[in-house]
Order: structure tokens, then sequence, then C-alpha cells
């Protein structure tokens, strides 16, 4: 669990884009695997049923948020401190700039983006944690790319 | 866009996603991703790389689970005759259940409660079941294999097979 641990809880920190709820759904994903434990016995199909069960529960979460009007998220901190170098500083911005525009992606989209170029995973293994095939994840991807590239293109 | 009249047509737009199959070779066949994008996307991982959960994360899980009943283990009697008595760890138990459960088919069990007395085995199972499939013949069925299955290898006759289906896959 230990191991497993912060990257689900990364994961969930960047779909989401709320910590609390990032916390409510590790919980919840470790609770239930551990309910689970005999039959998640097989030490590698335990990391591709974590990443499968943190997504869902992501998901689901953000499906049921659509529910509320756009202006409930418009509340992450602004991360520029003034005292910090300016490269750091340009970095979070870009950051900023990224977590803004990945809110204006859908919730399978930002999943797959997420899943891919911040937690490295295959798009078979993407593919199995959103319960699609490999073909799809691969759409999906490049059309998050292109909107992301749009995205921050504007806030440049 | 004008084609050339008879010209079979061919078109396809640059910037078209190819369905048609995924190569092995990922990394390079992500196409162009915007600098922009990619300096914030670097800078996101290192980020990343620096966040860690709250302490008070793993403590919540632990006491969540220390609430939880725990498995009772108790070996299942299949034969309570004096001098030819049958005895069956729990454990293996449910691995006969959750394997008949499986053999049915576009499903897959999770939590697993069996007992036994008098003479019969009681068997409830949650499962996770492929979306689309009928819910009640999807039961039907796993009630059928593990009746089967179960009686087959147990030697107990399966009076009772509760099925709840707590996700959908």
């Amino acid at each position: 669990m230990r191991r497993h641990q912060a990257p689900l809880y990364r994961l969930a920190v960047r779909v989401l884009d709320d910590r609390q709820e990032a916390e409510d759904v590790v919980q919840d994903v470790f609770v239930t695997a551990w309910r689970r434990l005999p039959e998640l016995r097989d030490d590698a199909a335990v990391g591709g049923w974590l990443y499968r069960a943190a997504t869902n529960r992501c998901l689901n979460r953000l499906r049921d948020r659509r529910a509320l009007p756009a202006d409930a998220f418009e509340q992450l901190p602004d991360p520029r401190p003034g005292d910090q170098p300016q490269r750091v500083v340009e970095a979070a911005a870009g950051v900023h700039a990224l977590a803004a525009a990945l809110r204006g992606l859908t919730p399978e989209q930002r999943a797959v983006w997420v899943l891919r170029e911040l937690h490295e995973r295959s798009y078979a293994e993407i593919a199995e944690a959103l319960g699609t095939t490999p073909v799809a994840v691969r759409g999906r991807l490049a059309r998050a790319r292109a909107d992301l590239a749009e995205a921050m293109t504007a806030w440049r | 866009m004008a084609l050339t009249p008879g010209e079979p047509d061919q078109a396809v737009p640059d910037d078209a996603v190819h369905d048609d199959a995924v190569h092995d070779d990922e990394v390079h066949d992500d196409g162009p991703v915007s600098e922009v994008l990619a300096a914030a996307t670097a800078a996101a991982r290192r980020e990343d790389a620096s966040l860690v959960p709250p302490p008070a994360l793993l403590r919540r899980v632990m006491d969540a689970v220390r609430a939880e009943p725990r498995p009772s283990g108790a070996p299942v009697v299949l034969s309570a005759v004096p001098g030819a008595r049958v005895e069956v760890a729990e454990a293996a138990v449910l691995r006969v259940v959750r394997a008949a459960v499986e053999s049915a088919g576009d499903v897959r069990a999770g939590r697993c409660r069996v007992a036994a007395g008098g003479g019969v085995l009681r068997v409830s199972v949650a499962v996770t079941a492929r979306a689309g499939v009928p819910l009640p013949e999807l039961a039907d069925r796993v009630r059928a294999r593990v009746a089967a299955v179960a009686g087959a290898t147990l030697g107990l006759p399966v009076a009772a097979v509760d099925v709840e289906v707590e996700d959908l896959t």
C-alpha cells in the first residue's frame, strides 16, 4: 500500500484537481482493495487493479460534478509566490495554466492524458483502466493533446 | 477539397487519427507535442514527484480497515460422520466457489461468503458484471455454475447462491 498510495494520490489530484477529493478516492480504493485481498494475491495484477479502481472513482466524481455550476471549481490558489526564481515561477505558472486547460477536457480525455503523460502507462494499461480499447485510448489522447495545446497557446 | 473525377476517394485529412492500428512504438508514434504543452507537462511531472499523500491518509485507511469484520476462517465441515470427518479450510472453499462463479463468464467474483450447515452449502457472492449483459440471466448462470462445480468438488449440495452485482465494467 505504501508503494502504491503516492502514484494513486498524484493521479487523483491531477484528474480531480482537488486534494481533499483525491484523498477520499485513494482511501476508498484501498479499503475496497483490502476487502478483495483474497482475489488480489497476484502481485502483478494489483497495480493494474488499483489504477483501474482509482480511475473509475475519479471519473464518477467528475461526472457527478457536471451537475454543479462551472464556477464552483475556479478556486485554485495562485501558485506564484513572489520570492521564487523566475524559472520556478514560470514553471509553476505553466502547470497552473495546464491545470486550467485540463479542466476544459472531458473526464475521459483528462484521465487518458494524465495516465499517459504523467504516469507513463501503456495504451493497453490505460484501456484496461477505462474499460475501452487501445485504439480508442489513442484517439482520445490525440484529441486531449490537441485541445490542451490550443488552450496553452492561448495562455502564452 | 477537389478530387479528380473518377479517382478513388483516398483523401484523408493530415491530422486524422488513424484508428486502424496501434503501433508498438508508442513513444515516437504519439505525434508532435506543442512546445508550451511539453514544457508544462515536464513541470507538472516534477511537481508530482514531490507531491506526497498526507500521512493522515494512510492512518485513515488503516483505521477503516481495522473496523472491517475479520474473516472467520473457520473450516467448512463437509462430513461430520465420526471416523470419516472431512473439513476443508474456508479459504479453499472460497477458491472453489470464486472459480465456479467466474467460469460463468462476463463476471468477476468479489467478496464471497460460504456457510455449511444441515448438509448443504450456502453461498453469497458480490460480483462485477460486464456492462450490457442481462443481469437476471447472468445471476442464473452464476447459480448454475456454483451449484454444479461446488457440488461436484465439495460433495455438498448447494442450497442457496445469493448474487449481489456491485459494479459493472
